[in-house]
């Protein structure tokens, strides 16, 4: 009895060891699929910088890096060589913002990039020759003013004033584009015009423009 | 006798080459930055108040002679490359900035897109602007075009225009 119990375990071992063995064989197989996939697993080619004023490798017939620092760097150059503005005794404030600058055109774009770059490149290059009013962060101003006045904080270092500071001048403009499509390909002309206007009367004191036409057999996608 | 003066000869030269040994520039660290003063590359310098092409596609070809280069400047129609620098100069802005201007003429018979952009120094030839932004400039065949640049600073007094084919 003792012996046919053996017997019967012994089957059973040597199941379950086949079991185990054919399973170990399964794992070692799934590891080998594992392995041997075809990943690709080179190193491949790591991000490169690029000039921002030369045309990349991937670009379309739309507004591209190089057209924006060429721009702004433009305008930003007029500006401050027009006596209107750059050469009054009393520093003119001037809001730059993309409040009034409009896209007209079929390239999509975010018009802030063209204004907050000529605003940075004005305000450092003007060296108070222009006073730069921060329209767009009206709201937070108008927070702490209002903080300030209920007494929850103190009044600064520099002092309070009255009101906040209202502008001479203001920056507007308009993105406009003309696009043919053929056989041949695409291409789209752009015509972006700069304005600045006296806030009090309406008059333009201060106009540029910057146009370009670009050809391509085919349009990328822009984000 | 004849055994001394070989001794002699042996002893001169091995002097001669402890000597040489002794001479020889060991480098170590970093290398100072120079500028190079050869008269055989007087383009190498940067002259200020002038146009310069930097793009060989556009360069002047060399005045050379058997392959051999003998002049590095020349203002013969042969020696300059497909666009030729008419005129440039600068002026005072009513703003009181420095306003300079280039004058390019195409010398081939076909459309030429080329850029320009300017640096800007002061009266101590200190660089006060970096550079502008690249300005393309559209150039008929057999046409004239103008490029203007403005420096944004009052204190500027020289400037260093560069010209490259339109990219």
């Amino acid at each position: 009895m003792k012996k046919n119990n053996f017997l019967i375990l012994n089957a059973i071992d040597l199941d379950c060891f086949k079991a185990l063995f054919l399973s170990f064989m399964f794992f070692l197989l799934a590891g080998c699929t594992v392995y041997d996939s075809n990943v690709n697993n080179v190193s491949g080619r790591p991000t490169a910088y690029s000039d921002p004023s030369t045309v990349g490798r991937i670009s379309g017939v739309g507004i591209e890096s190089q057209d924006i620092t060429s721009m702004s760097d433009l305008m930003m150059r007029d500006i401050l060589a027009t006596p209107v503005l750059a050469g009054r005794a009393k520093a003119p404030r001037v809001i730059v913002d993309s409040e009034y600058f409009v896209n007209e055109s079929s390239s999509r774009i975010n018009k802030n990039i063209i204004t907050d770059r000529l605003r940075i490149q004005l305000n450092r290059a003007a060296a108070g020759r222009l006073f730069f009013i921060g329209r767009h962060y009206s709201h937070m101003v108008e927070k702490e003013r209002k903080l300030k006045r209920q007494g929850l904080v103190d009044g600064g270092s520099m002092g309070m004033t009255r009101k906040m500071a209202g502008a001479d001048f203001r920056l507007g403009g308009r993105i406009t584009s003309l696009d043919a499509r053929g056989r041949a390909g695409i291409s789209r002309f752009h015509q972006i015009i700069f304005e600045m206007i006296e806030l009090e009367t309406g008059a333009i004191v201060w106009s540029n423009m910057y146009d370009f036409r670009k050809t391509a057999q085919d349009d990328i996608i822009y984000r | 006798m004849k055994k001394n003066v070989v001794n002699f000869l042996l002893l001169v030269i091995g002097l001669t080459l402890l000597t040489a040994c002794e001479r020889t520039v060991m480098r170590e660290g970093a290398t100072p930055g120079l500028r190079i003063r050869d008269s055989h590359l007087p383009q190498a310098a940067i002259r200020l108040n002038s146009v310069n092409i930097i793009d060989p596609g556009l360069q002047a070809r060399a005045n050379s002679v058997f392959g051999m280069e003998i002049q590095s400047f020349s203002d013969k129609a042969d020696y300059i490359g497909k666009v030729a620098v008419e005129n440039h100069g600068g002026r005072r802005s009513a703003t009181g900035t420095l306003d300079i201007f280039v004058v390019l003429r195409n010398r081939t018979e076909y459309p030429l897109q080329v850029e320009c952009r300017a640096l800007f120094f002061d009266q101590q030839e200190v660089p006060v602007e970096g550079p502008t932004a690249w300005q393309r400039v559209y150039l008929d065949q057999n046409g004239i075009a103008s490029c203007n640049m403005f420096s944004t600073l009052i204190n500027t007094s020289y400037y260093y225009v560069e010209i490259r084919e339109g990219r």
